[in-house]
C-alpha cells in the first residue's frame, strides 16, 4: 500500500447525510475535491468529476490521460451489487403480495397466521422493524456510495493505476510497456444502461487492471488512450479515436438528439444499447481485406460438429439400448410394470445430459456469434458475443504461439480453427474465461485462416502454413519421424515433424485431428530436447518448445536424433537474434 | 565477469571449484550432445547429502514397517513398505552416477542445462528470457555448503533448476546471469 492514510475518508459523514450517488446533471458537474493521494508533481492533482455521459457534446469531454484520478461511472455500485440489493427487495415485495392484496381486498381470505409479520404486528413492533430496515438500507447505500467515492483510476505516460476498497484498500499499477492487451466487455445488463468494463491485461496470474464500470463511450476513449500511450506514440492520433466513438452510433440510426431530461437520456441510452446488440458493437474497420468475420450459421454448424455432440449421441445410444434391454428382458422376470418403470428411469438419465448439452451449446453459440477479427494500428481487434459483447485488442508481438487445427468432423467441410498462447492475466480460478481469450478464430475456411495468419504473423511464415503443413506436396520439406519410429505414430508418422522457417518454428502433428503449431522466435522462452533409452536405441529424440501456458501443442516426439540436435541449436540461435531485434513492446512506428 | 568465448578449456576459478571434474554420459553414439565446450558441474558433496537423506528415509520406512508388521501380524502388509524401500535403494544406487550428469554451459547467447544419463534432457535458455533467479538452501544444504539455483522464464515448462552447486558458485552464477540478462533485456 503506497498511499498514506487518507484523512478525509474516515471523516466522511456517515451514510444518509450525504446525497446518494446521482447522475451528474449536464452543466452541473460534481464539485472538484482534493485527493490527498495524488502526487504533488501531478499537473492537476484534483479529483476530476465523472463527466460526459454518452452522447454529450465534445466540449465536455475529459482528458483521461492527464495523470489525475478519475472516478468510475456513478451507476457502478448498481452493477456491482446494488442490483442484488434491488432483487432482494423485489423478492421481499413479491412475498408480501398476498398480504398487500389481503389489506386492499378484505374478502380475499388471506390466512397467513403464524409468520413473523403477524408476530411483529401483534406485538406492535412494526415501527421498530421499519426503522431497522430503513437503517440497514441507509448503511448499505452509504457503503456503496463510499466504495464508489474511493474507486478511481488514473492513466499516466508510464502506467495505468486503479485504487479501490473502503476497509481493505488496494492499489494496483500496471506499466504500460508491459501490457498484453485491452479487453472491452459490454455485459448484457450493463450495456442496457450504457456501461462497459475495461480490462487492461497484464503478464502473469491475476495481473489485470479492471476499470469497471465506465460509460461505453469513455471506455472506448480510454482504450484508445491506453493503446496509444502503450504503443509509444508521443503524439495523439487524430484519426482513429474520435470517428470511432462517434461513428458507432451512426449505423444504428439513433439520432443524437439533445434530449435534456434525465428520463430522455436514459431511454436513449437503453435504445442505443439494444440497437447495439442488433447492429454490432464496434465500428467496422475501413479496409475490408483486413477483416475476417464468421457467419452465425457456420458457428452453429461447427459447434454441433464438436466432440460434445459425439459424446451425446454415444450416451443416447447407450442409454436407449440399456433401457430397451432392461424393459424387454426384465418383463419376463419381474413383471411388465416394474420393468417399464426401470426403462423410464433409465430414460430419465438422459434429461440432465441433454439439458447440459443444450445449455453448453447455447452458451457457445451466444458467445461466438458475430465473431469478427480486424486489423487496427494497435494490433488485432477480436469482437464476439451476442448478448455480452467482448472486444479484445491484441497488440503486435503479444502472440507467444499459435495452432491451426482441424477436428476430424470438420474435414469434409474444410474448416479450421486457430488457437493461440497469450497472456490472459487471469488467475487459475478464472480459467473459464481463458478458453475464450485463447481462441483466435473459432472456425474458418482455409482462405479465412490464411487471411487471419497474414494479419498476425509475417507474410513468409503465413504463406508456409498450408502448403508445407497440410498439403501432400509440401510434406517433403517437413523433417518428420523416420520410418524406424513409425510404430510410435502409426497414423501420423509421415507428418509428425517440424519446419524451421526464417521467422518461426513450425511443429506439425496429428493425423486424425490435424494440427500445426507455430512459434515466433521472438517469443520462444527456451527450447529443450529429451531422449529416453528406448528412443536412443532407435536414434530418436523429442523436441519441445517452452512457451507460456496455453492450448498450443509444444512437443513433437520420435524425431530423428540428428534433426533434433540441429533444430535445437538453430532455434536457440534464432531466438536470441529475434529477441534482440524485437521492438514490439513499443509498437508504434513514429517517434 | 564477462563470458569468455566458447570453448573454455581452462576451468573457471569460482564456478569449477570443488565440483566434479568430468561429465558422466552414456557411450551410445545416438545420445544427445551439443558442440564442444566446457560443462560446469555440481559439487560431489551433493551426493553425500542426498545419500544421507535417502538413508534416513530408508531407516524411517524400515522402523515404521517393522512396527506396523508387529501390530498387524500379516507379512503382506510389508509389501508397500518394501516397494517404498526399493525406491530409496534404487535412488541410492543411481545417485552417484546421476549427480555427475548435471551440467550447465554458459554460451555466448544462452545458458544450456543438461541432466540425466538414461533419460537425457537439454534445455537452452537465452539470457534475455530470464525473469528471475532463485537461490534456495535448506538447513542440510547449508551444513554441506550447497545451494540450488533456479532460473525462471515466462514459460513454466523451462524447468532450469541446478541442485547441489557450491554456495560460492551459485552466487557467482546468479550475479553473472543477472548482469548478462540486464544487457539483453527484451520483452516477454
Amino acid at each position: 500500500m503506497s498511499t498514506p492514510e487518507q484523512p478525509n475518508i474516515p471523516a466522511q459523514p456517515p451514510a444518509g447525510s450525504d446525497a446518494p450517488p446521482q447522475y451528474p446533471a449536464p452543466g452541473a458537474p460534481l464539485p472538484p475535491q482534493p485527493w490527498p493521494g495524488a502526487p504533488a508533481s501531478s499537473p492537476a492533482p484534483q479529483q476530476a468529476p465523472y463527466g460526459a455521459p454518452p452522447q454529450q457534446p465534445a466540449s465536455r469531454e475529459i482528458n483521461f490521460t492527464d495523470g489525475a484520478w478519475h472516478r468510475m461511472h456513478p451507476l457502478t455500485p448498481l452493477m456491482r451489487g446494488g442490483l442484488a440489493l434491488i432483487i432482494v427487495i423485489g423478492v421481499l415485495l413479491a412475498n408480501f403480495r398476498e398480504r398487500v392484496i389481503g389489506l386492499l381486498i378484505p374478502d380475499y381470505g388471506y390466512t397467513g397466521y403464524g409468520d413473523p409479520v403477524d408476530w411483529i404486528m401483534s406485538h406492535d413492533l412494526w415501527l421498530l422493524v421499519l426503522l431497522g430496515a430503513l437503517g440497514v438500507t441507509i448503511v448499505l447505500v452509504g457503503l456503496f456510495y463510499l466504495s464508489w467515492r474511493v474507486h478511481s483510476f488514473r492513466i499516466t505516460e508510464a502506467a495505468v493505476e486503479v485504487k479501490q476498497g473502503v476497509l481493505f484498500r488496494s492499489q494496483r499499477r500496471s506499466p504500460l510497456d508491459r501490457i498484453q492487451g485491452v479487453n472491452l466487455t459490454r455485459p448484457f445488463f450493463a450495456r442496457l444502461i450504457g456501461l462497459s468494463k475495461l480490462e487492461v491485461v497484464g503478464a502473469g496470474s491475476d495481473a489485470n487492471v479492471n476499470l469497471e464500470y465506465l460509460s461505453t463511450r469513455n471506455a472506448e476513449r480510454i482504450r484508445a488512450d491506453i493503446l496509444r500511450l502503450a504503443s509509444g506514440a508521443r503524439t495523439a492520433r487524430t484519426a482513429p479515436a474520435a470517428p470511432a466513438a462517434g461513428a458507432s452510433a451512426a449505423p444504428t440510426g439513433a439520432a443524437p438528439a439533445a434530449t435534456a431530461s434525465f428520463a430522455g437520456r436514459t431511454a436513449q441510452t437503453i435504445s442505443h444499447g439494444i440497437s447495439e446488440i442488433i447492429g454490432g458493437a464496434e465500428t467496422p474497420v475501413l479496409e475490408p481485406q483486413n477483416i475476417v468475420t464468421v457467419s452465425p450459421g457456420r458457428v452453429i454448424a461447427s459447434q454441433l460438429l464438436s466432440p460434445a455432440t459425439l459424446f451425446l449421441v454415444l450416451w443416447v445410444v447407450i442409454v436407449l439400448a440399456g433401457a430397451s434391454i432392461a424393459t424387454f428382458f426384465g418383463a419376463r422376470d419381474v413383471g411388465v410394470e416394474i420393468s417399464l418403470a426401470f426403462g423410464v428411469g433409465a430414460l430419465a438419465m438422459l434429461v440432465p445430459v441433454v439439458l447440459g448439452y443444450g445449455i453448453y451449446m447455447l452458451k457457445q453459440i451466444l458467445t461466438l456469434a458475430r465473431y469478427s477479427i480486424a486489423l487496427t494500428e494497435d494490433g488485432l481487434r477480436v469482437t464476439f458475443g451476442l448478448t455480452t459483447t467482448v472486444t479484445e485488442t491484441l497488440p503486435p508481438g503479444r502472440l507467444f504461439g499459435l495452432e491451426v487445427s482441424q477436428p476430424l468432423l470438420w474435414r469434409p467441410f474444410g474448416w479450421w480453427r486457430i488457437r493461440i498462447n497469450r497472456m490472459t492475466g487471469k488467475s487459475a480460478a478464472q480459467s473459464g474465461q481463458v478458453d475464450q481469450l485463447t481462441t483466435l478464430l473459432p472456425v474458418g475456411s482455409r482462405d479465412e485462416v490464411q487471411r487471419v495468419l497474414r494479419l498476425i504473423v509475417p507474410e513468409e511464415v503465413a504463406a508456409a502454413v498450408f502448403p508445407y503443413g497440410f498439403d501432400k506436396a509440401g510434406r517433403a520439406h517437413i523433417a518428420h519421424t523416420p520410418s524406424r519410429g513409425a510404430w510410435l505414430h502409426p497414423f501420423s508418422w509421415r507428418v509428425n515433424g517440424f519446419l524451421f522457417t526464417s521467422g518461426a518454428l513450425l511443429l506439425r502433428h496429428g493425423a486424425i485431428t490435424r494440427a500445426l503449431s507455430l512459434f515466433p522466435f521472438a517469443r520462444i522462452q527456451s527450447v529443450s530436447m529429451r531422449q529416453g533409452p528406448l528412443a536412443r536405441a532407435q536414434r530418436l529424440a523429442t523436441l519441445r518448445v517452452d512457451s507460456i501456458s496455453g492450448p498450443v501443442t509444444t512437443r513433437v516426439t520420435a524425431l530423428d536424433r540428428d534433426d533434433v540436435i540441429r533444430v535445437f541449436e538453430a532455434t536457440a540461435r534464432a531466438t536470441e537474434g529475434a529477441a534482440r531485434a524485437d521492438r514490439t513492446h513499443r509498437w508504434a512506428g513514429d517517434s | 565477469m564477462t563470458i569468455p568465448p566458447e570453448p573454455q578449456p581452462q576451468p573457471n576459478p569460482i564456478l569449477d571449484e570443488g565440483t566434479f571434474p568430468t561429465l558422466r554420459e552414456t557411450s551410445s553414439p545416438a545420445r544427445l550432445t551439443i558442440g564442444d565446450g566446457r560443462w560446469h558441474q555440481i559439487s560431489p558433496r551433493y551426493v553425500v547429502e542426498q545419500l544421507l537423506v535417502n538413508l534416513v528415509g530408508l531407516a524411517v520406512i524400515a522402523v515404521v514397517g517393522y512396527f506396523v508388521w508387529q501390530q498387524v501380524e500379516n507379512p503382506l502388509i510389508l509389501i508397500p513398505f518394501g516397494l517404498i524401500a526399493l525406491g530409496f535403494l534404487l535412488t541410492l544406487v543411481i545417485l552417484p552416477r546421476q549427480a555427475r550428469a548435471y551440467g550447465y554451459r554458459l554460451r555466448e547467447d544462452d545458458i544450456v542445462f543438461r541432466r540425466g544419463i538414461l533419460w537425457q534432457r537439454f534445455v537452452a535458455v537465452p539470457y534475455g528470457r530470464m525473469q528471475l533467479i532463485d537461490i534456495t538452501h535448506g538447513p542440510l544444504d547449508r551444513a554441506f555448503g550447497l545451494a540450488q539455483l533456479k532460473m525462471v522464464t515466462a514459460a513454466a515448462s523451462t524447468g532450469l533448476a541446478i541442485p547441489g552447486l557450491p554456495q560460492r558458485a551459485a552466487e557467482e552464477l546468479r550475479d553473472v546471469l543477472v548482469e548478462v540478462a540486464e544487457t539483453r533485456r527484451t520483452g516477454l
